[in-house]
């Protein structure tokens, strides 16, 4: 471990929101040798905002280690002073884990970045850990996997995921089992770091107030790469045929409806904008056809959501309702029509116009943020859409606007057909 | 830091703007004073179904019409209930804001309160309540806060009960709208890339010449804090959650910054109190914290966790004994700078985009602190000492009420 760096003793009241004179230099996306990856945005703020994405989520896990990517997130923590580091500055961070990935990020005012970006990469290269630490790390995620037990809504994803990708590893919780957990030992827990948590593996995305060459000097020292790339080959996603699921959850109030497809592979992200659009245009806002018909005029559901998750291999297209058990059927066979239609091309310009200005607007909304943007080009970087990264402020809207009435037609008949829907139904007992 | 521009205009709106020209947007927040304070228990839920219905119908557009103005814009328009305030955010691309200016105006001036959207949203607010049942936080904070405070506003839910929103008719609806959304009971709050001469223009525009009809604004008083009693509310979870509430001063109370370092001490973040004992050290849980809402009237400091059912009592006693650890020694010097570097950073971090700016601002002058209130508190929470923080916790830190739900 790395002796502990002294901590700036500024306060951070220094850290002011705005600037007020726009100016923005231009993205910068470089491949170290070895594979490290680094995204860099100058924004007009005094803070500096890090995402740091490992590829090595869930998906990578073998039987009988299954939870072992996020306690190992957990563990990176232990023994060390960071969060006492960033939070002296008034800075915050965070971590999760998902299917395809393990990222860490922080946000400090911008003269921070150069003690705290070599520590948080000492953490991650070099860890020292005790038996004591383990366990007691253990314990505490046990206590967030019950926790995640008594969301119903995160029970009903689980069983959308499940029946969804069957025995691909995308059909399992990306908290493991209560057993495995338990059974992960110390050495487990190191190879499988050792394994993983590589410099050329890594993605490192870095926005705010920073200079392009300086960090560029700064994350080649922090990150010295180490030899070998590392091929991490994942089996393929057997196609699904529809399939169906009913659950009965402790104390439910409100019926769920989940219908979901499966979308896209990262490496198709063009597609997976299109897919966006068609989420926009069956929920995004009150005049959009779903939340139109089943909220505002019916009175069917009590809300109603769509959205795509790009991840490596094909994510899913997922609309999910919330309503009373009556209204099951008839919401389902009424989404399924809405679909059928955007599959024949009914749609009007208008429509189709609304929908791009909304998404591209909200996409520009959500950029103000050095975080939001951090973690966007992180993901999209790590993912290898790195033509999007490079060139995010533009290219998101532009690929959006050229998206046609027969683009929909082609994206909906493509993904979203009946015959291989996903339906998981979730009652109140 | 940004200073606002404050106007106040004939009939006795307040205009709060910042220009900010990072990003080509302009975010707006109307604050409606008093929020759900005025509620009471027979009317539960009042506000808020206000706040849904103000964007269904106004004299010249229908709920539809709306929304398609504002989504064809690709702007955002939305209207919340509050403990101190109803809320209507605004957020548009720059050159569209004007127009999204004037919808919002209208909205706000004359809305329609059509029977067929009442009947539609009292509906679904009663199914939102239901949901709201199957998260044992909420839950538990809900009965928290009616342990507290009793029979006063701020022991109600926002939402209201299944009961009083299935009685709320339209005539509750303009009755409350006619008394209290009145343009001397207006904030208006902008940030963005717009010139405050321009955003004070606008607003005048289209707000300038409403006129008050009701001009005496009733008062409100403070909560009665109840006897400090427990709850437990059994259900069949793989967790429990274990919640502390203390009585704790209100926003305008000279005490108010060492409180907010107490709770930033005791819960904010990972190198908090709570969360290096009781999970770092214990492994107690794995959602461990403490939070002091700033309110008008008065507040509370809640400090809880998510444990194993076996570990209840256990977790009890190490969140009050932390509470009472304050009361009973200072804090050093190393861990009230601490607390002051956190609680000072994450205030700035909170006010990076457009909106949260005018949120900040606009909130404090709602609450009758003024604009100005944001940098005072900063320099307040500055010379807190250790003494006072002590001080402080001696007066908070007395009998908790305790819900535990699990």
């Amino acid at each position: 471990m790395l002796s502990s760096p002294s901590v700036p003793s500024h306060l951070p009241s220094v850290i002011s929101s705005v600037t007020t004179t726009p100016q923005q230099s231009g993205t910068c996306l470089e491949v170290f040798q070895g594979g490290l990856k680094l995204v860099c945005q100058p924004m007009l703020t005094a803070v500096v905002c890090v995402d740091i994405w490992i590829p090595s989520g869930s998906a990578v896990e073998q039987a009988g280690n299954l939870g072992i990517a996020h306690l190992l997130e957990h563990m990176i923590f232990r023994g060390t002073a960071f969060d006492f580091l960033i939070e002296s500055q008034g800075g915050t961070s965070s971590a999760a884990t998902s299917l395809d990935y393990t990222h860490f990020t922080f946000i400090v005012p911008a003269q921070g970045l150069w003690t705290t970006l070599p520590y948080l990469a000492n953490m991650l290269l070099q860890p020292k850990w005790t038996e004591a630490d383990f366990q007691q790390e253990k314990a505490v995620v046990l206590e967030e996997i019950a926790q995640c037990y008594d969301d119903p809504d995160w029970v009903a994803y689980q069983l959308l995921q499940q029946t969804a990708y069957g025995d691909h590893a995308y059909g399992r919780s990306v908290l493991g089992t209560t057993a495995d957990v338990q059974r992960i030992t110390l050495e487990q827990l190191c190879q499988f770091h050792a394994l993983h948590y590589r410099p050329e593996q890594m993605t490192i995305a870095i926005t705010g107030d920073v200079e392009i060459g300086r960090v560029r000097t700064l994350v080649q020292e922090s990150f010295v790469s180490r030899t070998g790339g590392l091929h991490l080959p994942q089996p393929a996603i057997a196609p699904q045929s529809t399939d169906r699921r009913t659950a009965h959850l402790n104390h439910l109030h409100q019926s769920r409806l989940l219908i979901a497809w499966l979308g896209v592979e990262a490496s198709a992200w063009q597609d997976g904008l299109g897919l966006d659009l068609v989420a926009t245009l069956l929920t995004g806002g009150r005049s959009s056809r779903l939340v139109r018909q089943l909220r505002e005029e019916l009175g069917w559901v009590y809300d109603i959501d769509c959205g795509f998750a790009l991840q490596r291999q094909p994510g899913l297209f997922t609309i999910s309702a919330c309503l009373e058990n009556a209204y099951l059927e008839p919401v389902e066979h009424h989404v399924l029509t809405q679909i059928e239609a955007l599959a024949q091309g009914q749609i009007t310009e208008l429509e189709l116009a609304k929908a791009k200005r909304s998404l591209c607007n909200s996409f520009v909304f959500g950029m103000e943020s050095p975080q939001t943007l951090a973690s966007f080009l992180g993901y999209h970087t790590m993912l290898g859409c790195d033509q999007l990264c490079a060139n995010w402020s533009e290219l998101y809207c532009q690929t959006i606007q050229e998206l046609t009435i027969s683009d929909v037609q082609r994206l909906t008949a493509q993904y979203l057909a009946s015959d291989r829907s996903i339906v998981v139904t979730c009652l109140p007992h | 830091m940004p200073i606002p521009q404050s106007t106040v205009l004939d009939n006795g709106t307040v205009v709060l703007v910042v220009e900010n020209n990072a990003v080509d947007l302009v975010s707006a927040k109307f604050f409606i004073k008093y929020g759900t304070q005025m509620e009471t228990p027979e009317q539960a839920g009042l506000v808020h179904l206000v706040s849904s219905l103000l964007t269904k119908g106004t004299s010249n557009f229908s709920a539809q019409e709306i929304a398609e103005q504002v989504e064809c814009m690709g702007a955002s328009l939305s209207a919340e209930a509050n403990s101190d305030y109803l809320l209507i955010s605004l957020k548009a691309i720059a050159s569209d804001f004007p127009s999204l200016l004037k919808l919002s105006a209208e909205i706000l001036r004359s809305p329609s309160f059509p029977q067929s959207e009442i009947a539609l949203e009292r509906h679904l607010t009663i199914q939102a309540i239901k949901s709201q049942q199957e998260r044992p936080f909420a839950i538990g904070y809900d009965r928290l806060q009616s342990l507290l405070f009793g029979q006063h506003s701020y022991g109600l839910p926002i939402l209201g009960f299944e009961h009083t929103v299935a009685q709320l008719s339209q005539s509750d609806l303009q009755a409350y709208h006619q008394q209290y959304v009145q343009p001397q009971n207006l904030v208006v709050s902008i940030a963005g890339k717009i010139s405050s001469d321009q955003a004070v223009q606008l607003v005048a525009e289209v707000l300038g010449d409403w006129q008050s009809v009701n001009p005496s604004l009733p008062s409100v008083d403070p909560p009665q804090v109840q006897t400090p009693s427990a709850a437990r509310i059994s259900q069949n979870n793989q967790q429990a959650i274990v919640m502390l509430g203390y009585p704790a001063v209100a926003v305008n109370s000279g005490d108010y910054p060492a409180m907010k370092l107490i709770s930033t001490y005791l819960g904010s973040g990972l190198s908090s109190r709570l969360f290096v004992e009781l999970r770092e050290k214990r492994g107690l849980a794995y959602e461990v914290s403490a939070f002091y809402p700033t309110r008008q009237l008065a507040s509370l400091l809640v400090a809880y966790m998510g444990t194993a059912n076996s570990n209840v009592e256990i977790a009890l006693e190490g969140l009050q004994a932390e509470c009472d650890r304050l009361a009973q020694q200072p804090l050093n010097a190393e861990e009230l700078k601490l607390a002051k570097s956190k609680l000072l950073g994450q205030y700035a971090l909170g006010k990076q985009t457009n909106s949260q700016l005018a949120q900040a601002y606009g909130w404090y002058e709602c609450l009758g602190l003024g604009a100005d209130f944001d940098q005072e508190f900063v320099r307040q929470v500055e010379v807190v000492s250790a003494e006072s923080v002590q001080a402080v916790a001696q007066a908070c830190f007395q009998q908790p009420a305790i819900v535990v739900v699990g």
